[in-house]
């Protein structure tokens, strides 16, 4: 194990905490598989292109909740003023703002473990854990405390839910363990709004676990918007199970960050479920940002997209591996994969891996992978229309990424974001 | 008490019936690894010493490494010291002495891929000078070679005849501890090719392991290498589209080819090894490392391969382009029926400026076969100017087979341009039904459909090898439709 596991793996309490029976199994399973396995390392294929050395050199402690959150401090505009609130600061739940639409119900993860409401077990306990790179959910696992349940009710529509997260500057780095469950029951809609934001200057790190059971019929949009600072860590793991008709989608965006990684896994149980996956990354500086995306097709007729657009200059290093594994009986699925990439500097690193896994019949499955630069003709267009060459670099590579912020279903909230990309796109050196 | 003497004396007259020295004239070494087997090999192919120490040194090594099992392959666990490392060619007595004793299943897959007469004896392990007088076939051959300056030979005559050169060039492209099975071949390998071709000769004529003699046998742990100097060109072919029956399961073979400034070495493959029955007993492992290192500015290394045959295959040609200039290229049709399974692919790896390569790769699966591509494009900091091209493609045929596409794509160099793109899909219901409806039958018409997805690929081979290759995968399909 390493040295960072080995710390992390002091500071676990030693006992399994309070609550039901269930939930102190649960976080003894996570802390025995964390104790035994350590975190990913370069060996684990999945992590391959990841080393965990700028974590352990910033000397990252677990969080532990003798550390309770004070006053939110400044924050930047949030990107979408409509919509139901929360503030989650060092990775748990401080406030809740607005008024959730009827149908909508958001509990803290402590509250509704105390209730143990209908189907938080079930769903708590399906998150898959047995590969030695899963060092990060047994983590998780082992503080289960803090975080938040998301439930809406069947057949109606929660609207927007925005999450706010940031956390606060401190003399050591510290690591954030979350877990946010997302419950949508048979014909539920929800829009699920994220953004990571903190203070410059900040040298934490959050390890968020999402799980979302989508319900026959249910819709689910789920967009990430991330601009952390550049000491700051960020790993997710997003789990989705979707049941016949449902869709997801997410999009992604990590326009800031140190060491960021992404986990995400759609599980399409039922047929013609339905999952678009889609991201924008712009890297300068030092930083690295690893996208992992798999997609189950277990039932007929599913269909699947994966389409990311990635940036990156200085050293920065980007990684995009998705994998599509369409299992026998999955007839008729179709699954497309899509990742483009411009590279602006020569220390600067894109390494990107389109799987398919293919085990059924009648299968329609694609992928395309670029790696390249703006295409000169097109800066000479625009230099031609009066704009200096900087300019037409930018608004070409602005361009190229916006196809991500043009997916969204809401073009206001498109418009925010690709704003909010141009500023801060890297430029070639 | 006499009787007891007699009884003593003729326990100590017996001859000890094991023995206690291995023969050094006899033909197979018993199944084992160890440094005595490496020594006997080496001793038996009289080889000089640095090459015994190369061998040793790649058994140190093999010993300290583990079998990988990265690959997307279900492989039955290989028991090493179950293998006999060194099995002299059969002599004439005990083949079978006519085409009348040869597996009559043989010779009607010879008829249904037009296999000349004469031919299938040879293919078919019958005492060769017998029915077919290969001698006056290389007699000429070898002249004509000579007159160009070309060295073609088994790689045991180059060890005796041209130790310099394979001093020289054996290992620089896949070293001693590259990987498990090329390391066990470092340690163990019998015999295989060696081809030189000096400073700006265009080699009169294609190279095959067919007119080499004594080629038929060259063992399970083959080494080749092939040397183009400055300014020279080669094309060789590998293999042959005939079924090649064998009793060795695991088959380890090492290819280096290494091209100078303006070289150009095409290498083309047709494997059609036993793929075991239709209920996936037997059949043959083919773990091979292939590499090209186009060392010189401007030379230019191209793969073509036809994979049908083999239990399962694990190989990546794969070309290391250091000079400027150079080009890398990768054709390949692999098709898997019944149980057969393979993880196949290339890697490009772009060091110089302005390199170039291209990857079009084509998948067949059929019955319960499981095929997958795996290819690497890596583009360091000094490739400027580098570019890849990768097409791969795959097609279903059947409710039970699979197709995984893991192509890996790095790329630290701003100027390098890189694509990919893939597509897996089932045989086109709309193209099989045209042709259906033209009063084509079904077999025809998908083995029409296979030939036209995997033209690109054919038509880099040379003519006559191109010609049975669309015979092979037509006989390789059988069984596919219905």
């Amino acid at each position: 194990m390493s040295r960072l596991a080995t710390q992390l793996a002091a500071d676990l309490p030693g006992e399994s905490g309070s609550g039901l029976q269930w939930i102190r199994a649960l976080r003894d399973t996570g802390a025995r598989h964390f104790r035994k396995h350590g975190l990913p390392t370069r060996k684990d294929e999945a992590w391959k292109y990841t080393a965990l050395g700028v974590l352990e050199q910033g000397g990252l402690r677990l969080a532990t909740k003798t550390e309770p959150p004070s006053t939110p401090s400044s924050h930047s505009p949030p990107l979408a003023q409509a919509g139901f609130n929360l503030t989650m600061l060092d990775g748990q739940l401080l406030q809740q703002s607005g008024t959730p639409r009827a149908g909508l119900t958001v509990l803290s993860l402590a509250d509704a473990l105390s209730k143990d409401i209908n189907g938080l077990q079930v769903l708590l306990e399906s998150l898959p854990q047995g590969n030695s790179g899963d060092g990060f959910s047994a983590l998780n696992t082992a503080t289960l405390d803090s975080g938040v349940l998301v439930h809406v009710a069947a057949g109606t529509d929660g609207g927007r839910l925005m999450i706010n997260w940031s956390t606060q500057a401190r003399e050591k780095s510290l690591l954030f363990n979350t877990r946010v469950c997302v419950i949508l029951e048979p014909d539920a809609r929800l829009e699920l709004l994220e953004q990571f934001e903190s203070p410059q200057g900040n040298s934490n790190t959050c390890n968020i676990v999402l799980q979302a059971d989508l319900g026959e019929n249910a819709d689910l949009q789920h967009i990430r918007f991330q601009q952390e600072s550049e000491g700051a860590g960020l790993i997710t793991r997003t789990e989705v199970s979707q049941q016949t008709d449902s869709e997801y989608a997410y999009f992604g965006f990590d326009l800031g960050g140190g060491l960021v990684r992404h986990d995400l896994h759609a599980t399409l149980l039922g047929s013609g479920a339905k999952s678009d996956l889609s991201g924008a990354y712009l890297l300068d500086g030092k930083r690295h940002v690893d996208n992992h995306a798999r997609v189950d097709h277990q039932a007929a007729g599913g269909f699947s997209e994966q389409f990311f657009r990635g940036v990156a200059s200085g050293s920065a290093k980007a990684i995009f591996n998705t994998a599509v594994c369409v299992h026998p009986g999955a007839d008729e699925t179709e699954a497309r994969q899509s990742n483009a990439n411009i590279l602006l500097s020569a220390k600067a690193e894109i390494n990107t891996k389109p799987e398919l896994e293919i085990y059924a019949d009648e299968v329609i499955a694609s992928h395309g992978a670029t790696v390249g630069q703006l295409d000169e003709q097109a800066v000479f267009y625009l230099r031609s229309r009066g704009l200096n060459e900087q300019e037409a670099r930018q608004l070409l590579t602005t361009a190229f990424c916006r196809s991500v912020s043009d997916r969204l279903r809401d073009p206001q909230l498109g418009e925010v974001i690709s704003q909010r990309m141009m500023d801060v796109m890297p430029q070639a050196e | 008490m006499t009787g007891n003497t007699s009884t003593i004396d003729t326990l100590v007259e017996q001859k000890y019936e094991h023995g206690f020295v291995t023969d050094i004239e006899s033909d197979t070494l018993p199944p084992g690894l160890s440094e005595d087997v490496i020594r006997g090999i080496s001793a038996r192919k009289k080889e000089p010493e640095w090459l015994l120490d190369w061998r040793l040194k790649a058994y140190a090594h093999w010993l300290e490494m583990e079998q990988p099992d990265w690959a997307h392959l279900n492989i039955d666990a290989i028991d090493f010291q179950d293998i006999s490392y060194f099995s002299a060619p059969k002599s004439d007595k005990d083949r079978p002495q006519s085409l009348d004793e040869v597996d009559p299943k043989l010779l009607e897959t010879y008829d249904k891929l037009g296999v000349p007469l004469h031919e299938r004896a040879r293919l078919a392990g019958v005492a060769v000078d017998a029915v077919f007088d290969s001698v006056s076939v290389g007699t000429t051959f070898k002249s004509e070679l000579k007159k160009a300056g070309v060295i073609f030979c088994s790689f045991s005559e180059a060890v005796q005849d041209h130790p310099e050169l394979v001093k020289k060039y054996l290992g620089s492209v896949v070293p001693q501890r590259d990987n498990f099975f090329a390391a066990l071949n470092c340690a163990v390998f019998t015999d295989g090719s060696f081809v030189f071709i000096p400073r700006g000769v265009r080699c009169p004529m294609e190279l095959s392991t067919y007119f080499r003699i004594n080629a038929a046998e060259t063992g399970q742990f083959e080494r080749t290498l092939i040397v183009a100097e400055p300014g020279s060109h080669v094309s060789y072919l590998e293999g042959c589209t005939a079924p090649m029956r064998d009793e060795n399961q695991l088959h380890a073979a090492v290819v280096e080819l290494v091209a100078l400034e303006d070289a150009n070495i095409k290498y083309s493959t047709v494997q059609n090894w036993y793929p075991g029955d239709e209920k996936g007993v037997g059949g043959i492992y083919n773990f091979v490392t292939k590499r090209g290192d186009c060392r010189g500015a401007r030379s230019r290394i191209s793969w073509t391969q036809v994979e049908t045959g083999s239990a399962i295959t694990w190989k990546y040609p794969s070309c290391v382009l250091r000079g400027d200039d150079s080009v890398g290229e990768f054709y390949s049709v692999a098709l898997t029926n019944n149980y057969q399974q393979a993880d196949t692919g290339t890697k490009m790896v772009h060091i110089g400026r302005n390199t170039r390569s291209k990857i079009i790769s084509k998948g067949i699966s059929a019955g319960r076969g499981q095929n997958a591509y795996r290819g690497l494009v890596r583009m360091t900091p000094p490739a400027e100017n580098a570019r890849n091209y990768t097409q791969c493609d795959s097609m279903l045929i059947g409710k039970s087979c699979g197709a995984h596409t893991f192509p890996y794509i790095e790329v630290r160099n701003p100027s390098a341009k890189v694509e990919h793109e893939a597509t897996t899909s089932r045989i086109g219901e709309d193209q099989l039904f045209y042709c259906l409806q033209r009063g084509i039958s079904e077999e025809d018409a998908v083995s029409m459909i296979v030939d036209g997805f995997c033209k690109q690929v054919f038509k880099e081979l040379p003519m006559e090898f191109a010609v049975e290759a669309k015979a092979l995968l037509e006989v390789s399909l059988e069984g596919a439709v219905g």
